[in-house]
């Protein structure tokens, strides 16, 4: 099982390395990065693609404003 | 004398006790005797085993060892004991003895327990009475009125108790009558509540006989009513866990503590159940219960209380049973009304402070939603959906979420370009299920350990003894526990990894000594809390891949191992050829026609390959399976184990589906999964750093969303290339039989030899007699489980009319064993997704082990019939489609106006309808991968393939004065007339008029399946006919009971005057007994037009019941399932409604009132 930490060890390094190659390629994630950075996480593209979903958890851990995005049966 | 194998026969006994009651159920009434024997059972056990300790200390070998003896029959009853009386104490709440009314010379009651609240009694007729007796009950009650604020809110005290002020009261019941004729048994609710009761009294009675009083369990079923517009319940409760958030509704997990009913009425203490309460998001201050901070409080609301649905069609799914499954026995659903208070209102302390539920409960809750704030902020939709599914057990927020693929993403897919055609609506979750990956999103045993393995390589990195971190992996284990939701599979796997890293730490075991102990230990400890999820897919799935890891894998492996040179060689290329026949013709592949042939052929070139090998010819022994690397090849050897021992019998037994892809997509998901997992859960508690750690986890969600990505490909590849058949659904006796395969496979070798053993001791030497015995035993095995797979063919004819919403499937058995079935049912694209021909009407025929029919009628191109068609023809064998003259040659790529123009009424009809029968007909160009009827009918056609697989189909347009599968039975001829549509007749081509008429005859019997003609058409039938050709003792209504009638909301009238003209006309000539509507809620087929066909509806069943009595009415929603036999004489009606009502037994009821359908 102790053997294990080098491969997690591994694996981190490698995902961090393919982040960083995600993060220059993709638009949306360097928007995201630049979002941010300004303090502004709501403005991140990548947030906005999550807004429909569990919309109760906001970005700032508020609680949200109440709204009624009813679906009719 | 204590030793690990007696804790592991305690925990399977136990097991096995569970079973035991599940089969043979005792009266609840024998819970009181039943919890003696078990306490008397233990002690006996308890002091066996202290005897025998204190033998082996004290060195007294012998004795030890007779006490060892005694103890394990002790262990069996003790176990057995516990598990049964452990089961139907849970699977129900018996009503409590009070006392009894012994009528005599001095009648008089004779007390045999009090009330410990607030509750209602009733008496029970207990043995045969001379005369009526009438009763009359004394007493007190104690009226609760919760003490309200001045907002109106019912209030708790600081310790969280809810304040009543209590009135008490003399109270006097009703004059109950018990009458004599009535049989032993029957019950007689007292209406008024009782805290006290201080006497019975006897109006007036005969001189013999006995009734006894009941005290009614307060448990919350017994407050449960069925149906519509029932009074509502108010409910002091609390939020008991994690509230269940859609985007469309919320659902509330509550534990009731007090329930007033009836409305107005007194408050009873709640004695046990919870309920599950949906707030639609028009109630006010819903976001205050959308949320996780809602667990814990405490509210007050009122509804109306309902119970799930039992099953609606036989062998469907059991919702109700499910629910209770979990302890949740009733429903209510709140709405925002109109005018006046909301319908749910949160209570705060004195103080002004919420209240809390358990406070690790609390923080596990609170961290899952920061983790998945940092997860919506790191990684893109859907994606996020897919990590949130499999790291935090957010299983909900992927429903409805479509593949990756879909539309809805295309923005992004434009840029980039990519392979797979636009179309895709496929959703996450369903691809995962034909894929065969969907184990995934179900926290259990691989989560579990792959977050045990990085908290042990995070520890081991910072140099921490074990002895110090296994405690915190074990309580960060019960965290995980609790924010996925603590299903059966998860708490196994929490249970069996912490008793692992217990023993590897303090005791430095291995990891198989530890399986072997904590299999059955987590067993016993989810069955002892929860002992009715024995048979929950959850629990059986995931002890069933831990059980064949433990089992399977090593005899797997040393058979994998055995392949070698021609052998080896021989295997690849036969495992290579199946998963191409399965890709290219699954059909092919399923028939005895295609697999015996094979298996011969297989059998014959391994014998072969293996000779040429002896001698020396062919492919070297060194190309083997020790080629493939260590790791790599244990872990095919898993996968090979699993597949053995859990998805072939367990997927087939629960789902009826086997996913073809599942053996191949698994050898990539589950290494992938591992990597999702860990940096879901890395990058997500590395977001809470405060400054660093989000562009961390920023980085890490980006890697991730890049994994997720290949799984999400590889899920959506899966499940397009690989079917995802049905299966006949095996009965108990093939999934034991096969277990007990399996078990030979496991331990051959031991029982070879001592089977050979056996032999030469008491038959002689000699092979023979162990290979004879061997071969006796396996075509005892096998032949039973041959057997298991055959249908049940009903004596005389058989219709089962399924329950399907707003729509029609009906399953016509002739008594020479022929299958026809007639429509199947409606497809619902948006919203619900809900398909009825793969939810209901496939697995239906699975159900009753029939792949093949003879006979396919499309009745009429309506949606709500012919929708389903095309999933049919994709799962199940045909001989023959019938339709309509108006669907003749109907061809894939048919314009639209081509479509149309077969109608000649097609600009009278709803654009809408028209549409969506085109669509399900003919096809969808911008969704080209919807399945449709005419392009599903062409790849039935007579190739050489589908012939030798029995796949190819023959389609044929019938009109009135055909009959269909004639042929003579016991009690007369069988055969499906056709009376409509005339050749030549104005309705011939009529959409609606057009449609096929029906006539099922067998011997004097028949039913009449009337399509959906209209009004006009309904005389006109009438007309056509004599009447000993329409006569019929069941007939459908036509159109539903709902031929349009846009008006009727204004003009009631006219639409009466018209079903009086002709639909009574058809009704004269027909003359049934019984009317049958296949109806449900119409919104998802009618849309806006929905309100009115419903008013038209209520104007058809007023009509047939004002003609033909209440009784004669049957309908598919408020009945269910209908099931129709008869001998060609007499008929039998038997509705799914009526056996969910019977079945409300011993076994299932919780009270002894039997309440729900």
């Amino acid at each position: 099982m102790e053997r294990g930490a080098q491969a997690l060890v591994k694996m981190m390094l490698a995902s961090l390395l393919l982040g960083l190659l995600v993060l220059f390629i993709h638009p949306d994630y360097r928007q995201a990065f630049a979002a941010l950075r300004k303090g502004e996480p709501e403005q991140s593209p990548v947030w906005q693609t999550n807004e429909r979903y569990y919309t109760e958890i906001t970005v700032s851990a508020e609680p949200p404003a109440e709204h009624h995005d009813v679906q009719p049966e | 004398m204590f030793s690990q194998n007696k804790i592991i026969f305690f925990c399977y006994a136990y097991l096995v006790g569970i079973a035991l009651a599940m089969s043979a159920p005792v009266d609840p009434a024998g819970l009181p005797l039943l919890r003696l024997i078990t306490g008397v059972a233990l002690t006996a056990c308890a002091l066996v085993i202290a005897a025998g300790l204190h033998a082996q200390r004290t060195d007294q070998d012998d004795r030890a060892a007779a006490w060892s003896r005694r103890a394990w029959w002790c262990i069996l009853v003790a176990s057995l004991t516990l598990g049964y009386t452990r089961y139907i104490s849970a699977n129900s709440v018996p009503d409590t003895r009070l006392g009894e009314v012994v009528l005599g010379a001095e009648s008089r009651y004779v007390p045999q327990g009090t009330l410990p609240d607030t509750c209602r009694l009733r008496f029970q007729k207990s043995g045969p009475l001379a005369g009526d007796v009438h009763l009359r009950l004394r007493g007190e009650l104690d009226a609760r009125v919760p003490v309200r604020d001045d907002q109106g809110r019912a209030t708790v005290d600081e310790s969280g108790r809810w304040r009543f002020s209590l009135a008490p009261l003399s109270i006097t019941s009703d004059v109950i009558t018990v009458r004599a004729a009535d049989a032993d048994g029957t019950d007689y609710v007292v209406p008024q509540p009782f805290t006290r009761l201080t006497g019975v009294d006897i109006v007036s009675g005969p001189t013999q006989g006995v009734v006894t009083v009941f005290r009614i369990s307060n448990h919350i079923s017994s407050f449960v009513r069925p149906g519509q517009a029932q009074s509502p319940v108010t409910i002091l409760g609390h939020i008991s866990a994690d509230p269940l958030v859609y985007d469309f509704k919320t659902v509330l997990p509550v534990t009731p503590e007090y329930v007033q009913y009836p409305a107005g009425g007194p408050y009873f203490r709640v004695e046990g159940g919870d309920i599950q309460v949906t707030v639609q998001p028009t109630v006010s201050n819903y976001s205050s219960y959308a949320r996780t901070e809602a667990y814990g409080q405490d509210v007050e609301f009122s509804g109306e209380l309902t119970v799930a649905r039992a099953q609606p069609n036989p062998g469907g799914f059991n919702a109700r049973r499910f629910m209770q499954n979990y302890n949740v026995f009733g429903l209510v659903s709140l709405y925002q009304p109109r005018s006046g208070p909301p319908p749910i209102q949160l209570i705060p302390r004195p103080d002004g402070r919420v209240t809390h539920g358990n406070r690790l409960v609390e923080f596990s809750l609170a961290l899952r939603d920061d983790v998945l704030r940092v997860i919506k902020q790191t990684v893109i939709f859907p994606h996020s959906a897919f990590i949130g599914g499999v790291t935090l057990g957010l299983r909900y927020g992927l429903q409805g979420v479509e593949c990756m693929f879909s539309d809805r993403y295309r923005h992004v897919w434009q840029k980039e370009g990519h392979v797979h055609g636009p179309g895709c609506e496929e959703t996450i979750a369903d691809e995962f299920k034909e894929a065969g990956v969907n184990h995934v999103l179900a926290v259990s045993g691989l989560h579990v350990t792959i977050i045990t393995a990085m908290l042990v390589g995070i520890f081991s990195m910072m140099r921490i003894p074990r002895q110090a971190y296994v405690p915190l992996i074990m309580l960060a284990l019960v965290i995980f526990a609790i924010i996925t939701g603590a299903r059966p599979s998860t708490l196994r796997a929490v249970i069996m990894n912490s008793l692992f890293l217990m023993t590897w730490a303090y005791m430095d075991q291995s990891l198989r000594s530890s399986v072997l102990l904590g299999v059955p230990v987590a067993a016993f400890l989810i069955l002892l809390h929860n002992p009715l999820v024995l048979v929950d897919p959850s629990f059986t799935l995931s002890f069933g891949a831990i059980l064949s890891l433990g089992l399977l894998t090593t005899p797997s492996l040393d058979l994998l191992q055995r392949l070698k040179g021609n052998q080896f060689v021989l295997a690849v290329v036969v495992a290579i050829g199946v998963t191409w026949v399965g890709i290219v013709h699954w059909a092919l592949l399923v028939t005895p026609q295609f697999l015996v042939p094979l298996t011969l052929l297989v059998v014959v070139l391994f014998k072969l390959g293996g000779r040429l090998q002896q001698q020396g010819i062919g492919i070297s022994e060194r190309i083997n399976y020790g080629l493939i690397p260590e790791g790599m090849g244990a872990f095919f050897g898993a996968q090979f184990a699993i597949q053995l021992g859990m998805m072939i019998p367990l997927s087939v037994f629960y789902f009826s589906r086997w996913p073809f892809a599942g053996a191949y997509s698994n050898l990539i998901a589950i290494p992938l999964i591992g990597v999702n997992v860990q940096l879901g859960a890395i990058g997500g508690l590395l977001g809470l750093i405060p400054g660093v750690g989000i562009y961390l986890a920023l980085l890490l969600g980006a890697a991730n969303w890049f994994f997720s990505c290949v799984f999400l490909w590889l899920a959506h590849a899966s499940s397009e290339w690989w079917p995802y058949p049905f299966i006949r659904r095996p009965g108990l006796l093939f999934v034991g039989t096969y277990y007990i395969l399996c078990a030979w496979f496991i331990w051959r070798r031991p029982i070879a030899q001592w089977l050979e053993a056996t032999c030469q001791r008491r038959l002689g030497s000699g092979a023979r007699w162990p290979r004879l015995i061997k071969g006796v035993v396996l075509v005892a095995i096998i032949v039973p489980l041959l057997m298991d797979l055959r249908s049940e063919k009903p004596d005389g004819l058989r219709l089962q009319f399924l329950s399907v919403g707003y729509g029609s499937a009906v399953l016509v058995e002739s008594p020479g064993g022929k299958r026809i079935l007639v429509d199947a049912g409606f497809v619902e694209h948006e919203r619900g997704r809900r398909n009825e021909a793969i939810r209901t009407v496939v697995p239906y025929l699975a159900y009753r082990s029939i792949r093949h029919l003879d006979g396919f009628i499309v009745s009429s191109p309506r949606p709500e019939r012919a929708a389903g068609a095309s999933h049919v023809l994709e799962h199940v064998w045909i001989d023959h489609v019938f339709v309509p003259p108006t669907l003749a040659g109907l061809t894939p790529g048919e314009s639209f106006d081509a479509f149309s123009a077969r109608f000649t009424d097609a600009d009278d009809l709803e654009p809408s309808i028209l549409a969506m029968s085109y669509e399900e007909l003919v096809g969808n160009a911008a969704r080209p991968r919807r399945n449709a009827f005419a392009p599903m009918l062409a790849k039935r056609g007579p190739t050489w393939a589908n012939r030798w697989a029995g796949w190819d189909t023959k389609v044929q347009a019938v009109q009135a004065g055909q009959a269909l599968f004639e042929e003579q039975g016991p009690q007369g001829r069988f055969r499906i007339e056709v009376l409509n549509p005339v050749p030549g007749s104005p309705g011939e081509r009529s959409f609606d008029n057009g449609s096929l008429v029906l006539r099922v005859v067998y011997g004097d019997f028949a039913v009449l399946l009337t399509g959906d003609l209209q009004h006009d058409a309904e005389g006109e039938l009438a007309a056509r006919y004599a009447p000993e050709a329409l006569r019929a003792q069941i007939m459908t209504i036509p159109h539903r009971g709902t031929a349009p009638a846009p008006w009727v909301s204004e003009f009631k009238g006219p639409l009466q005057g018209v079903l009086r003209q002709q639909l009574g006309a058809l009704l004269d000539k027909v003359q049934p007994d019984r009317v049958i509507a296949e109806y449900g809620s119409a919104r998802p087929v009618l849309g806006m037009v929905a309100r009115t066909a419903q008013q038209t509806y209520e104007l058809s069943k007023r009509f047939v019941e004002d003609r033909l009595g209440a009784a004669a009415w049957l309908s598919t929603d408020r009945d269910l399932a209908i099931t129709i036999t008869s001998d060609g004489r007499t008929y039998e009606v038997q509705t799914q409604a009526e056996l969910n009502r019977a079945e409300g037994g011993v076994e299932d009821a919780v009270s002894d009132i039997a309440v729900g359908l």
